[in-house]
């Protein structure tokens, strides 16, 4: 029985194979690194410390709201509206156990579609269309929660993909209380376990 | 307790077929765990070889692909990380400690690993654990080296052995640092991870190297830079392989993540070893799985080997079956006798492949742990160990009912005589 060579081989097999699979999303990354802009797909980062959790969820506006250009009709205007609010009201999409007893403290969003919204700043509004009228476009939110009891948050359940169909997969880098973990949420995989 | 007492005076009837069943089962039951115990030991190896670094940095290639080469030793970085660069994340605020790695000589087979006095201070693996000495102190002169404990162990190096780098990892070609040798400065304690096999010299030695070299072949005649002279020039590097970044606090995480991926100076890529190690687990987990299925069948053959022992057996064992009929037993105990055979011929199958399996680790562990420096540990079976033998019983029951039904069948229609 020779375990290690065995592994080893697998690695070295392994390495071809993942150099490969990201050849595949090398263009993505001029600009937001952590993950390609492919549709379907975000990116979601997630830090407990103590009984304060950050989270921070980055995704093409596709995802989210079905289309990424700059919201100019009346109905895409209240499209854009009615996200923000939906991911304002951060509690519904991420479940914690009532146990932790966590609440909302604070959400920040930022994407070119939110910034037009105000209508504040023309000419601003205007280079933008230019670029965004062509390349795609990323909403990013950061979340933050309180926990009292941070010895009960044992999980974390993204409820995204119930609220927002568009997504498929969300990329997962979290640090929990026990060390770094990663994978992949889907719909039916949605529940991070520290 | 009769019934299983005649079960297996039967059995002792077929010693010889009986035998050589259970050796098939036990057998395959050894490889079942041993194939388990292989994984879930590597894992855990695996998994144990970095711990307090918050993010590994390195060129722009896949983040699996990092982690090997930065923290295991396996492959080759596409691209360096200029100097520069790693000054610029070393003095970052959010920055507690940076280990610089540079890699790319070796010496028969182990590779060589530039880095500095904060690697000693501040990697760690397993849970928490730094690098302790078992001889001498990390590397002070230009042309000290610091050496894994498998290095010490499989060449007999120690304090003050001279020892010449080789240029490239590769196993062909090589043309070596023989105007350069090093010494062993100092020893390290086993760690069971990659640091075992790894030659360390600090970044200066490393640029001392390679400072009269010029596209790949060392300069000849009066363009050679003698040891001594070399130890008057400026050897900073101008590129190492990768770095391992600790954070003064790991909520500042993803914020220096996304500012190693957008660095303007060159292209760079910060992962989480936590999350590239997940990365590879689900790469590697098919040829787990096929590993797991292959040693179920294997399980399998040895249970359907056990059936076919049985049920060939039956038709010369109806004068067995008729007597017993006579003395008062009804067909049921026909059927719970051939039942219990089954079970026993499993259970002593399992308890062989038991005996077996720690028969072999123990021989095994010293010999795996010196020929590929991983450690298994020998630890009673845990409940999915338990889980698996009882699945493995479960299944045999489940076979031995089919000549159990058919020796049920059989007595009803022979009664107490048989017509032969
Ligand atoms: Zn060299």
């Amino acid at each position: 029985m020779r375990p290690t060579p065995f592994i080893i081989g697998s690695l070295l097999a392994v390495i071809s194979v993942a150099s490969a699979a990201h050849d595949h999303d090398e263009h993505g990354h001029e600009h937001e690194s952590l993950s390609a802009h492919e549709h379907g797909v975000g990116s979601l980062n997630l830090v407990v410390d103590g009984g304060e959790v950050a989270i921070e969820l980055v995704s093409p506006a596709n995802n989210l709201l079905g289309f990424e250009h700059l919201p100019a009709s009346k109905a895409d205007k209240a499209k854009v509206k009615a996200l923000q609010a939906q991911l304002n009201d951060a509690s519904s999409l991420f479940v914690f156990p009532a146990a932790a007893d966590c609440s909302l403290e604070e959400v920040e969003l930022s994407s070119p579609l939110f910034e037009t919204e105000d209508g504040h700043e023309h000419e601003h509004e205007h280079e933008h269309s230019d670029e965004s009228a062509e390349s795609h476009a990323d909403i990013q939110a950061h979340f933050h929660f309180n926990c009292t009891q941070e010895a009960a948050l044992d999980q974390i359940q993204v409820a995204l993909f119930s609220a927002f169909p568009g997504t498929e997969r969300l990329l997962l880098q979290a640090i929990g209380p026990k060390g770094q973990q990663g994978g992949e949420l889907t719909a039916t995989q949605n529940l991070i376990r520290f | 307790m009769y019934l299983l007492r005649l079960a297996i005076k039967s059995l002792g009837n077929r010693r010889f077929s009986a035998l050589l069943t259970v050796i098939a089962i036990g057998l395959s039951v050894t490889l079942l765990l041993a194939v388990e115990k292989v994984r879930t030991e590597a894992r855990s190896s695996f998994a144990s070889t970095i711990s307090g670094t918050d993010l590994i940095v390195g060129a722009r290639s896949g983040s699996v692909q990092l982690l090997l080469y930065s923290v295991f030793r396996i492959g080759n970085a596409t691209n360096n990380v200029r100097w520069d660069s790693f000054e610029h994340f070393a003095s970052h605020p959010r920055v507690d400690w940076a280990i610089p790695l540079s890699l790319g000589d070796s010496h028969r087979g182990f590779k060589v690993m530039g880095t500095n006095q904060s690697y000693f201070d501040h990697y760690r693996h397993g849970r928490d654990q730094a690098l302790t000495f078992t001889a001498g102190a990390p590397f002070d002169d230009l042309y000290d080296a610091v050496i894994g404990a498998d290095i010490a162990r499989e060449l007999g190096y120690e304090l003050g052995t001279e020892l010449v780098l080789a240029h490239g990892t590769g196993a062909v070609s090589f043309v070596d640092h023989g105007d350069k040798p090093f010494q062993v400065s100092g020893v390290l304690a086993r760690t069971g991870t990659p640091v075992d096999r790894t030659i360390h010299i600090s970044l200066e030695g490393m640029q001392a190297l390679h400072v009269d070299w010029q596209q790949g072949m060392p300069a000849r005649g009066a363009a050679a830079v003698s040891a001594e002279d070399a130890r008057e020039l400026d050897l900073t590097p101008t590129a190492i392989t990768a770095i391992l970044l600790g954070l003064n606090n790991r909520i500042s995480t993803f914020a220096v993540q996304r500012e190693v991926n957008q660095y303007g100076g060159e292209p760079l890529q910060a992962v989480l070893p936590g999350v590239a190690l997940q990365e590879l687990w689900s790469l590697l987990g098919m040829a787990e799985k096929a590993l797991f299925i292959v040693s179920v069948f294997v399980v399998l053959t040895g249970l359907v080997g056990m059936l076919t022992a049985i049920l060939s057996s039956l038709n010369e064992r109806r004068r067995e079956m008729a007597i017993l009929r006579s003395v008062g037993a009804r067909p049921r105990h026909v059927f719970a006798l051939l039942l219990l055979e089954a079970a026993s011929l499993a259970i002593a199958g399992i308890l062989l492949g038991l005996g077996l399996l720690y028969l072999g680790l123990w021989i095994g562990q010293p010999l795996i742990l010196s020929q590929y420096g991983l450690f298994i540990a020998i630890t009673p079976p845990g409940l999915y160990e338990w889980t698996l033998l009882g699945a493995i019983l479960l299944a045999s029951i489940l076979m031995g009912s089919v000549p159990a039904w058919r020796a049920y069948r059989q007595s009803l229609a022979d009664g107490l005589s048989i017509r032969t």
